[in-house]
């Protein structure tokens, strides 16, 4: 009886450690817990949310005229701030840890020794999807300390809070879903996370499909007044599509498993040369005006020759046509705009649109720049381009040439949209009803064309140099791409946030001059016609690109003198 | 006058000391083979050779030009092969080998000569206008030969050239080494194919854990290693009664007799006693033979005895 008995006991204990043994995750948890960077980026979120809190307490408690007790009852303010502050970091965060863990298997070959475990499609998707949400959900404990003070202060209501943190955790299981879609589906890291990060702002844009939005349906009581039957109805379409994309992740992992890494500009132009090669030959037999050919073999800058023979952001043909297919439409709907903002009689619309082609063309400028190495690097190519008897010095700005190139066709787009709502700016003030302002419109359209002019000349090679600088050194291109971006972030949003918030600490031009470190803010003062709020704002503007020609200068000047050092090579003593 | 010359090189990675001290020296048209298992340090060293890793300590010279002091010149002598191939996408191998022609600063006149004349040596003409990404592994590892032969080095570094390759692709590399070693290259190559670099190399230097175990011409290791040569010998008896083994044990020479299940491993130090000795004194000692086979000594048990399998 007692054999029998502990015979099934051992069989009940087996059976559950084999049904919930989950190793995938237990590895996953375990590299993540081993990797410093999980702890640094943990603190560094910690210390944005603490300080911003510290920063906003301290500006109200200036504003209030230093009485504690005038800050009861406005706890909602930090509250809604904070949970704002949540939602960015799931957005920036989350893609960045998610978008890794089918692709990076891929990008490693490691995927097939996972199918070959016992375990099933659907338990590595469910195991890899929690051990990605765990780290997560740690960043988001961090903020309960300072909504308990939030709620502590009052204005805040226990519904209300509940609601948000429900809200925060779908938002959590939904984007990562998202992302882990997109990483069955696609072959690299780095195109997972860029294709997650679109269609992630495309879905913010989609009224209550995106979790982040059912806050704005629910009234300041929250669930109480308006019950949770409704609030679980809301978020249907959420949990909806969230169940949908992890269905997906299945579906992709098994299918798009061993689908090799294919660069889909390149083959599109290729299909289009086959295409204009056979139109030409049958039109015209074959007769060519401009050839290529001239160009078909290296001349004396072989590393240049390969980044725009080679590279499908550096050929000549190749960046016309990306220059036609960006400049049409920009141009279309910058007059589009233009007709619209002249009967509402301002340009936002235009400036929200120059606020997109700018982030447009630094986020291409980054990504480019930041695998200029980080590829060669990952293609395994790059031992050998350093046997070469060429100095690193020559390397790096012989494969900056596409960079170049590139960021010329990103210029044209940039200066069309300028030149559109510079002329807005001069129609303007012909205008009858507006012949009054005409002196401060005139100055303002000479300070607006060399601001923008100004930002378009320093700032695209800045980021150029910049993205080289970090990418020179990294060992995978995601690595590369996401330290890139978020140091960019940081560096556009930092300063403007300590300037902004603790102003009461700085003064004012205490504020001006660290929002001047910042570059996006000169160009978000230019767009929304607010340079002149500044005082002397020619003098902020030179000011603001003599700081960054000189940070132009030093990213540069660092990649050329130090590339031997970066690129890992025998320096000469 | 020594070609390479590596003294007291040490390579570190943050706390992991991957090459301890070592050192070692290939005359002009040597063929150095590099032997050890995975983690010894060989390609470190060889990367130090190729200017792609700063030593942490000691010096590597090539034709006398301090490897760590004149990268740039050491560059232009030295031909490297790594032991991956990385894909350029989109280069046919006639533009593989122009890129690195111009990269060499070959002049523009003489790169049609050289390429096609590479091409030949490497029997890749036929492939010329292929992509480099659609050759084979075995033509590829040619093509990587054909891109060091461009600018003539006197020096060519060979990480693992015949790793991963089918065995006819093995038996072409090891004709293209032949013919390189007619030419009068000075050759560093690294394999674990052990028995192709018995044939080829006229100095072997074994290396593990960082630290070279054991140098020199390939006859001066078999010899060292003949020294503590193993003979299996399997006896029926002796003609005077008394106990096989304890006879063994008593002739000079003989370190020690380990009783197998079938046969008798003795141990013996050739200096003192060489193997057709051995059995010479067996027979005079009465001891009736019916087996005596020395253990043969290739490459392969050179390694295996020098070597423990340790890591740095």
């Amino acid at each position: 009886m007692t054999a029998a008995l502990t015979w099934s006991k051992d069989r009940v204990t087996n059976w559950r450690k084999r049904r919930v043994s989950l190793p995938l995750l237990v590895k996953e948890l375990t590299e993540l817990s081993a990797r410093k960077r999980t702890y640094v980026m943990r603190v560094v979120y910690a210390l944005a949310l603490f300080g911003y809190s510290i920063a906003r307490l301290y500006a109200f408690q200036q504003a209030t005229g230093g009485s504690p007790m005038e800050i009861l009852g406005h706890g909602r303010e930090l509250f809604d701030k904070l949970i704002q502050i949540q939602f960015a970091g799931i957005t920036i965060f989350l893609p960045a840890m998610m978008c890794s863990a089918i692709a990076h298997e891929k990008e490693r070959n490691t995927l097939a020794v996972l199918f070959m475990t016992n375990m099933k499609p659907w338990e590595i998707i469910v195991q890899k999807y929690l051990g990605r949400l765990v780290p997560m959900l740690t960043f988001l404990l961090l903020s309960m300390p300072l909504l308990a003070i939030a709620y502590g202060f009052g204005g805040v209501t226990i519904p209300l809070l509940l609601v948000s943190i429900f809200t925060l955790l779908l938002a959590c299981l939904q984007l990562g879903a998202l992302c882990l879609m997109m990483s069955a589906y696609c072959t690299t890291t780095i195109s997972a996370i860029c294709v997650s990060y679109m269609m992630w702002l495309v879905m913010m844009q989609l009224s209550i499909v995106a979790a982040p939005n059912l806050l704005l349906f629910i009234p300041d009581s929250g669930v109480r007044t308006w019950g949770l039957l409704s609030l679980l109805l809301l978020s249907l379409p959420s949990l909806a599509l969230t169940v949908v994309c992890l269905c997906l992740s299945r579906h992709f992992l098994v299918t798009r498993a061993f689908v090799p890494t294919r660069n889909l500009l390149l083959d599109v132009f290729r299909k289009l040369d086959a295409m204009f090669k056979e139109m030409n030959d049958n039109l015209c037999n074959g007769v060519e005006l401009i050839s290529h050919k001239r160009k078909a073999l290296p001349d004396d800058r072989p590393v240049a020759w390969m980044e725009v023979t080679k590279r499908s952001i550096g050929k000549a043909h190749y960046l016309f046509r990306i220059l036609v297919i960006t400049l049409v439409p920009t141009l279309f709907i910058a007059t589009s705009l233009l007709a619209f903002d002249y009967r509402r009689g301002q340009a936002t619309s235009l400036a929200s649109m120059m606020f997109v082609l700018w982030a447009f063309s630094i986020l291409m400028l980054i990504v480019q720049g930041a695998t200029t190495f980080a590829g060669e690097r990952s293609r395994q190519t790059l031992d050998v381009l350093l046997t070469i008897p060429m100095s690193g010095r020559d390397i790096v700005r012989e494969k900056s040439a596409a960079l170049r190139r590139l960021s010329i066709v990103l210029a044209i787009s940039l200066i069309a949209t300028i030149a559109v709502e510079g002329w807005w700016e001069a129609w303007e003030f012909r205008h009858p009803a507006l012949a009054n302002r005409k002196t401060t419109h005139v100055t303002q359209a000479k300070l607006y064309w060399t601001c923008s002019a100004l930002s378009v000349v320093v700032y695209l090679p800045m980021f150029i140099w910049f993205s080289m600088w970090i990418g020179i050194r990294a060992r995978s291109q995601s690595r590369a791409v996401i330290r890139c971006l978020a140091t960019a972030l940081i560096w556009c949003v930092a300063p403007l946030a300590v300037a902004e918030y603790a102003s009461a600490m700085l003064g004012a031009s205490g504020s001006r001059c660290v929002s001047l470190l910042s570059p996006a803010g000169i160009i978000v003062w230019n767009e929304m016609n607010t340079l002149q709020d500044h005082g002397r704002p020619w003098l902020v503007m030179i000011a603001n690109f003599a700081i960054h020609g000189s940070v132009l200068g030093i990213f540069r000047t660092m990649c050329l003198m130090n590339a031997d050092r970066y690129l890992g090579r025998a320096r000469v003593s | 006058m020594s070609m390479v010359e590596i003294q007291h090189l040490s390579v570190n990675y943050g706390t992991l000391r991957a090459v301890k001290s070592i050192s070692f020296q290939i005359p002009k048209g040597g063929i150095f083979g590099f032997i050890g298992p995975n983690g010894a340090g060989k390609s470190s060293t060889i990367k130090v050779l190729a200017t792609l890793q700063e030593p942490s300590a000691g010096v590597a010279k090539i034709d006398g030009v301090n490897v760590s002091q004149f990268p740039h010149v050491v560059r232009s002598q030295v031909g490297y092969v790594p032991d991956f191939f990385g894909v350029y996408e989109d280069l046919t191998v006639r533009e593989y080998l122009y890129f690195f022609a111009a990269a060499f600063r070959l002049d523009r006149d003489k790169r049609d000569v050289v390429v096609r004349d590479v091409l030949v040596l490497t029997d890749l003409t036929d492939k010329q206008e292929s992509q480099v990404d659609s050759l084979s592994r075995g033509m590829k590892q040619r093509l990587s030969m054909a891109r060091v032969l461009l600018h003539d080095p006197q020096v060519l570094l060979l990480d693992e050239p015949a790793s991963g390759l089918d065995p006819r692709a093995r038996i072409e590399m090891r004709e293209l080494l032949k013919e390189l070693k007619r030419m009068g290259k000075t050759i560093l190559i690294s394999s674990h194919i052990l028995q192709e670099l018995a044939h080829l190399c006229t100095h072997i230097g074994i290396i593990e854990a960082g630290q070279m175990v054991a140098q020199g011409s390939v006859s001066d290791i078999m010899q060292h290693l003949g020294a503590m040569r193993m003979v299996h010998v399997q006896v029926t008896g002796t003609s005077n009664g008394c106990g096989a083994v304890e006879l063994l044990k008593a002739i000079p020479g003989v370190v020690s007799v380990r009783d197998d299940t079938d046969r008798l491993a003795v141990h013996i130090r050739e200096e003192i006693v060489e193997a057709e000795d051995l059995l010479i004194a067996m027979h005079e000692r009465g001891i009736r033979v019916r087996m005596f086979q020395p253990e043969a000594l290739d490459m392969e048990t050179a390694f295996m005895k020098l070597t423990q399998g340790k890591v740095a």
